[in-house]
């Protein structure tokens, strides 16, 4: 940010707006962690049409589609719950489904190393982060752990005095099961029969598929970090995280 | 004495906020320099460019220091020559993959993190010091589908001084503690791994300087001292660069049981 010769007004407001950003990434990893996946929409996004979620294999493009990636989030956490509990009736079956949701798997994002700049018009911000994670999926072998290594780049809109999630793009370069070598196929696991089920389910696909990031293997190109962001005026004047222009729903 | 201690005027304190604010963005920045292989652009973008500084910039690693920022450009260009030694087997068998700059990096990775910032601005306003944590993912990929990941393990030690009013970074020293390949036992990793063994060791280079700034056998106990802590004006003994008491074990500096 250019802070030469602001006032003192707009250097707290300024340290103020960074401040809340970070709390709403904060906000955002923490309900990863608690899987409120509904909450990170309704609370920390914006309300515009022109939201977009960009994930390797493609955009989230609209209000509607962001939604329904969380929602997706959310039902899978449930299946999972519910398989959890016909795999482990003596500690769960006496439970409900409220009071058993989130059973089974964990889910770490903690982002970290933060470029924000907050436009010179307030109006605005962006921002990156490193991911550092580590999460587990139920297979049809039972919960895997996984590491996970990725950015989150953002633009943040400020409505009604507070800062809001615009355009996010979540971009993983690794994704490789605990106590292999990342890029080697895991060994099969033996499948246990009341996991199943987990086989039929999928999240929502992008609405707009294409390739934004690869994951890293030994024949990937060299892919560097999302584009950082840079001081700007207002956000006409800078490039957006958002869905590219042409792009379309039909890819 | 702790900053609130200090007789500023509020302006002041609001204008060291920012100092601490903008240095974190630097250190930051120049991770997403190094993962993207753009290390000129972070000397040109991050680094000292005045002429009073130029000479005594330096960059650290566990075994030396590069003096100078020609010096720092001359690690620049041995960095480039370990990534045309990793193109090398692809592009003697992949017709598709060509010898040359545009494909460096290529089967590799590189994500260099830091967290847990600690950074004192002198109370002459003219210089600050920093410590982050620095993780991050390394990875030397091969022609055959196979590749070597490691997470890494490290600290970076930085002095910034004030050019005009821009910080910028003057010494800075990579400390590197261990890089864990993916998958395997650490209890079988080598005690004192090897080039071959850890391809960050791989990169340390030629220093200008050779010096033990690091034993990864001694552990963190010996960097105590060289935490940053609050100070008044920047005293080269006690910052980052060549001259500095900086990896001196406890009991060889000035005062030490062995002095």
């Amino acid at each position: 940010m250019e802070l030469a010769n602001k006032s003192e007004e707009y250097l707290l407001d300024a340290w103020e707006a960074q401040r809340a950003i970070k709390n709403l990434m904060g906000k955002m990893s923490y309900n990863y962690i608690v899987k409120k996946f509904q909450e990170i929409f309704s609370g920390l996004w914006s309300s515009r049409a022109d939201v977009c979620l960009g994930v390797n294999d493609g955009y989230y493009n609209g209000a509607s589609a962001v939604a329904g990636y969380y929602d997706g989030l959310y039902e899978l956490n449930a299946l999972i719950s519910k398989l959890m509990q016909k795999a482990i009736p003596s500690v769960l079956e006496d439970k409900t489904a409220d009071e058993i949701y989130g059973t089974g798997t964990m889910d770490y994002k903690p982002v970290e190393c933060e470029l924000i700049e907050v436009a010179q018009d307030g109006g605005t911000a962006k921002g990156l982060w490193v991911l550092r994670g580590s999460h587990s999926q139920l297979t049809p072998a039972g919960p895997v752990g996984y590491w996970e290594w990725g950015w989150f780049a953002a633009d943040f809109i400020k409505e009604d005095g507070k800062w809001k999630i615009w355009h996010l793009l979540y971009l993983d370069d690794v994704c490789g099961v605990c106590g292999t070598d990342w890029v080697t196929a895991p060994k099969d696991l033996p499948e246990m029969e009341v996991f199943e089920p987990i086989k039929g389910y999928k999240l929502p696909e992008p609405n707009v598929p294409v390739k934004l990031r690869e994951l890293y293997s030994p024949m990937r190109c060299f892919t560097p970090p999302p584009r950082m962001p840079e001081p700007y005026e207002s956000f006409s004047q800078t490039f957006s995280y958002g869905i590219a222009e042409g792009e379309t729903e039909n890819g | 004495m702790a900053e609130s201690n200090i007789n500023f005027t509020e302006s002041e304190l609001l204008e060291r906020v920012w100092d601490k604010e903008k240095i974190k963005d630097i250190i930051y920045r120049r991770s997403y320099f190094i993962s993207a292989n753009r290390r000129r652009e972070e000397l040109s973008n991050l680094w000292v460019g005045e002429p009073r500084h130029l000479k005594s910039a330096s960059y650290g690693n566990n075994i030396g220091y590069f003096v100078g920022i020609d010096e720092i450009h001359r690690h620049c260009a041995e960095y480039d020559e370990i990534l045309y030694s990793r193109l090398k087997p692809y592009s003697d068998t992949r017709q598709e993959i060509d010898y040359d700059k545009a494909n460096l990096g290529f089967g590799g990775m590189n994500i260099f993190s830091c967290n847990t910032p600690l950074v004192f601005v002198a109370e002459n306003g003219m210089t600050a010091k920093l410590l982050v944590a620095q993780y991050g993912n390394h990875a030397v990929g091969a022609p055959d589908g196979t590749s070597e990941v490691f997470m890494t393990f490290g600290l970076v030690f930085a002095d910034f001084v004030k050019e005009g009013n821009q910080w910028k970074i003057w010494h800075l020293i990579d400390v590197h503690d261990f890089s864990l390949p993916a998958g395997k036992d650490a209890l079988d990793l080598p005690l004192r791994p090897g080039a071959e063994d850890d391809p960050i060791v791989a990169e340390y280079g030629t220093p200008t300087v050779s010096k033990e700034v690091y034993d990864t056998m001694f552990g963190w106990e010996y960097l105590y001292f060289d935490m940053p802590k609050e100070y008044y004006a920047y005293d080269e003994r006690y910052g980052y660069g060549p001259n500095s008491n900086m990896g001196l074990k406890y009991f060889e500096r000035p005062g030490g049981t062995r002095q």
